[in-house]
């Protein structure tokens, strides 16, 4: 007993993060019934503290768990840099989505007002955190589908809209059907090893000669973080649940449980498998790289005849979800290093283009880029910081996109020169290349804003709103000249180093 | 080994024979009246027979979700209800702080009207909502008599 209560009183306060998020979600539904005031700025301010507040923490948190080891409740949960980096990724993202929600038209007029919104959001980052820390497959578990839950009502807010709502149903729909694969994957893997902890199961799958079954119940869990990373073949969701779901919902959602999930797989892949026999024996390596080269290919060649700019960056954040794969294959220092360094940069370019998306949909009544021919010159602020999110998103040089593609493939082609494995450099061409492809429709947002002209006469300037401007600036002046920047090089070499491979 | 299990066949046929008892009794001495209302599966509830693809209201599942909410609650306030005593005071505000934060949500839950069955009936909704809710059936009356 004495023994317990020791455990509990030295995890509590490592808790503090998550503790502090479930304090927000209950504080925002106490505000929105004693408010009673539907759209009170209230609400939105606690969101966003509390997002805030919870990232700091968790920053706080991580290093000290780096400190004095980081596992908590008896290994239910670790709390270490790694998870750190990732839960104050998350939290930037979800204050901007909060932010960026106060300016998004048919929520300002949602008629159910916004309490329960931000409420859900608080939610969905606190199902985010369990996720990054999760060492327990039934912890993992309850933080997916916490995850998920609140991503379904999020995608379906705007229930008015048929959109919207059908979004909600298709995303409800392959989250069960991809959950139920996935925990019947931990049932294999719990019947085989009988244990639920992450870091038991090495020892006992290793001594195990039973290879197909192993390999079987792995596949299986892998359906389910694949599902929340929309690889392919697990995409099928997201064209359709993007295009549906309110915009500052589709910018979280293409960042923050993306981030969670590789997070989440890393780990179940590092401490779960242990890495190197199993890995081997299970040809995990291979498998993941051919799901890496599926999804850049896929997620590339099905951008290219979306008018639909949401749709469009839709397949654009699966072809990412691909890139990014190629750090969990690299794996080791390198290749985490490589992935977490991606993921940032992508969060901040694809945040900057949905945010900017958000505004030119406002100012042109669609989100058909080709309805938006010549906006670019009467909002130039907003075409600008569009044009530099899609050169980043491509990966061209000087912006920020390039530092990251630059790095993960350098992290590819180290492997491959250690290793000489072809996967490496199957990767390495397919990245190249549909990176090539991408340029085409990425350019298509700057190639109707700017050069194409409109058919009606060039419209006045148009007012943006300060907020926004002052956004896209804060978002996109990074984005341009990040790799043109001393700081690049300065990460690359040095803060990296001690980033990452810190937990393992 | 096979002794053991003796007496859990003698509860099964106690438990057989009251039950045989108690049917055959009420079927015996008591007065039979039938109407048609008696005579439906569940007299409270919908009828079994015909197609399944009925709209019913969404409430059922909202009463369905507060259910199991308070079924976990009572979950696992057994095994801290059995050992109250030996457990002692900061248990008990732990299990205290866990009833104020469900019954935070069972306050705002009833704020937002959930309990409330014939909100709709009383307040008229809005004119853009008037259409859906025409399309939707109200909830399922019972049989006519």
């Amino acid at each position: 007993m004495d023994a317990h209560w020791q455990e509990l009183a030295n995890s509590l306060p490592r808790f503090g993060a998550e503790i502090l998020l479930v304090g927000a979600f209950v504080l925002l539904i106490l505000s929105d019934l004693i408010l009673r005031r539907p759209q009170s700025p209230v609400l939105p301010a606690i969101a966003l503290l509390g997002m805030l507040m919870a990232g700091v923490l968790a920053a706080w948190t991580g290093l000290e768990g780096d400190r004095s080891g980081g596992y908590l409740f008896h290994g239910l949960l670790v709390v270490d840099g790694y998870g750190g980096l990732f839960k104050v990724l998350i939290a930037l993202a979800g204050a901007l989505a909060v932010v960026a929600s106060m300016e998004y038209a048919p929520l300002r007029g949602h008629r159910r007002g916004v309490g329960e919104y931000y409420a859900i959001l608080i939610g969905l980052v606190f199902g985010l955190y369990l996720l990054v820390g999760a060492t327990h497959l039934v912890v993992l578990y309850v933080a997916l589908e916490l995850v998920s839950l609140s991503s379904y009502v999020l995608v379906s807010y705007l229930k008015d809209d048929p959109r919207s709502a059908e979004a909600g149903f298709k995303y409800l729909l392959y989250g069960a059907v991809s959950s139920a694969f996935m925990l019947y994957g931990f049932s294999l893997l719990y019947g085989l090893t009988g244990t639920l902890e992450l870091y038991a199961l090495p020892d006992r799958l290793a001594e195990l000669d039973r290879g197909p079954v192993v390999a079987l119940a792995v596949l299986l869990s892998l359906v389910g973080f694949g599902f929340k990373i929309a690889a392919v073949p697990f995409h099928f969701w997201a064209p359709d649940a993007y295009e549906g779901a309110p915009t500052p919902v589709t910018a979280f959602l293409a960042v923050g449980p993306k981030a969670a999930g590789f997070a989440a797989l890393v780990r179940f892949l590092l401490i779960g498998l242990g890495r190197e026999e199993l890995f081997i024996r299970l040809e995990a390596t291979g498998l993941l790289a051919l799901l890496a080269i599926l999804t850049m290919i896929l997620g590339n060649l099905a951008a290219i005849g979306q008018v639909n700019l949401k749709r469009m960056l839709a397949y654009s954040s699966i072809a990412h979800a691909g890139y990014a794969l190629m750090g969990v294959v690299v794996l080791g220092e390198l290749g985490l290093q490589a992935l977490i360094f991606y993921l940032f940069v992508y969060a901040l370019l694809t945040l900057g283009a949905f945010w900017a998306l958000m505004t030119l949909a406002e100012l042109a009544g669609s989100e058909d880029v080709r309805q938006w021919a010549g906006l670019g010159w009467s909002a130039s602020l907003v075409g600008v910081a569009m044009t530099v999110f899609m050169v980043g998103l491509t990966g061209l040089p000087p912006t920020a996109g390039f530092a990251g593609k630059l790095l993960l493939f350098s992290a590819v082609w180290t492997a491959y020169e250690a290793s000489g494995d072809p996967w490496m450099l199957a990767l390495l061409l397919v990245g190249v290349l549909t990176s090539v492809v991408s340029l085409y429709y990425y350019l298509k947002a700057p190639y109707y804003l700017f050069i194409k002209s409109p058919e009606a006469p060039t419209p006045a300037p148009v007012a943006v709103s300060s907020l926004s401007r002052l956004a896209l600036l804060v978002l996109a002046v990074p984005s341009a000249l990040f790799s043109a920047t001393p700081l690049f090089p300065w990460l690359a070499e040095r803060v990296l180093q001690g980033l990452g491979g810190a937990a393992f | 080994m096979l002794e053991a299990y003796l007496p859990i066949c003698l509860l099964l046929l106690v438990a057989l024979g009251v039950a045989a008892l108690m049917a055959g009794i009420s079927e015996w001495i008591g007065p039979r009246r039938p109407n048609p209302r008696k005579l439906i599966p569940y007299e409270s509830g919908m009828d079994p027979v015909g197609t399944a693809r009925e709209r019913y209201s969404v409430q059922f599942y909202l009463i369905a979700m507060l259910f199991i909410v308070f079924d976990v609650e009572v979950v696992l306030l057994y095994p801290w209800a059995v050992q109250v005593v030996e457990l002692g005071w900061p248990v008990f505000w732990a299990v205290v702080l866990f009833l104020v934060v469900v019954m935070i949500g069972d306050w705002y839950c009833y704020k937002k009207g959930v309990f409330d069955w014939d909100r709709e009936a009383r307040q008229p909704r809005p004119p853009s909502e008037a259409l859906s809710q025409e399309k939707a059936l109200p909830v399922r009356e019972t049989v006519e008599t």
